[in-house]
């Protein structure tokens, strides 16, 4: 997988890859890790301790690893206080929070019914964050000049 | 452009990256979205169906004690004949699926 990762840039550049990683830490914590390669990681937060803490690790993982670049996605923010939250633990950690995609109860309606939020509520207020997130991404990675 | 999702359990990495492909790929990218979960869900998130998640085979040869890339294969062959063409062009590479419980 790593060696994908690290190959693919080459064969197609230009090419956005996204590697939806497995809960837990093995990803980067393996030998050789299997993330090693990525330009960005993305951790994705929600203002609870237990998931900050999470989060704090795999931030500490990916710097030994040399990811070269680290960012938070927030989720569920109810409100203000929890966007607030999240991007101060981003801050304390000298990352961006990309985004921060409020709770919707379209996502979780979309699971029960086995689809895509994107087909079953393509104007949401979390497809709309998203959105706003592929742009961020676009305007980081878009080739100077 | 590599992205890698990461997160506790439970947190909105599946959705999140099953969106973020797709609203990549209608904007004009060529998108390639990997499951790297060993108990994958992402296909059916980014809208396969639950038939058409089922059809999707793992791409790293798990017979070894390590899972690993086929040998000798470049990554434009391991696409065109593990990728599944996804919703909006994408295409889904399903990296592992635990098939076989104690075989490492």
């Amino acid at each position: 997988m790593r060696d994908f990762i690290e190959r693919i840039e080459k064969d197609l550049p230009g090419t956005f890859v996204v590697a939806d990683m497995e809960a837990g830490l093995e990803h980067l914590s393996w030998a050789g890790g299997t993330l090693r390669y990525v330009d960005i990681l993305l951790v994705v937060v929600q203002p609870t301790a237990k998931v900050m803490m999470t989060a704090d690790r795999t931030h500490k993982l990916a710097l030994e690893l040399g990811i070269p670049r680290v960012a938070f996605i927030g989720n569920r923010a109810t409100g203000p206080a929890d966007v607030e939250r999240m991007e101060a633990f981003a801050a304390e950690r000298g990352c961006e929070l990309l985004v921060a995609i409020p709770e919707d109860p379209s996502v979780p309606a979309a699971d029960r019914a086995s689809r895509c939020v994107l087909d079953s509520a393509p104007d949401c207020e979390a497809v709309q964050a998203i959105g706003r997130l592929a742009e961020r991404l676009e305007g980081m990675f878009a080739p100077a000049g | 452009m590599r992205l890698g999702i990461s997160g506790k359990g439970g947190v909105g990495k599946t959705t999140t990256s099953a969106v973020l492909s797709r609203t990549l790929a209608r904007r004009g990218h060529r998108v390639i979205a990997i499951d790297c979960d060993s108990d994958p869900n992402l296909g059916a998130n980014i809208g396969l169906g639950e038939e058409g998640a089922a059809k999707l085979r793992p791409f790293l040869d798990q017979s070894g004690p390590r899972r690993r890339v086929p040998e000798g294969l470049s990554p434009t062959q391991l696409l065109e004949q593990y990728g599944t063409p996804g919703p909006d062009g994408i295409t889904i590479l399903l990296g592992a699926m635990a098939e076989k419980a104690g075989s490492g």
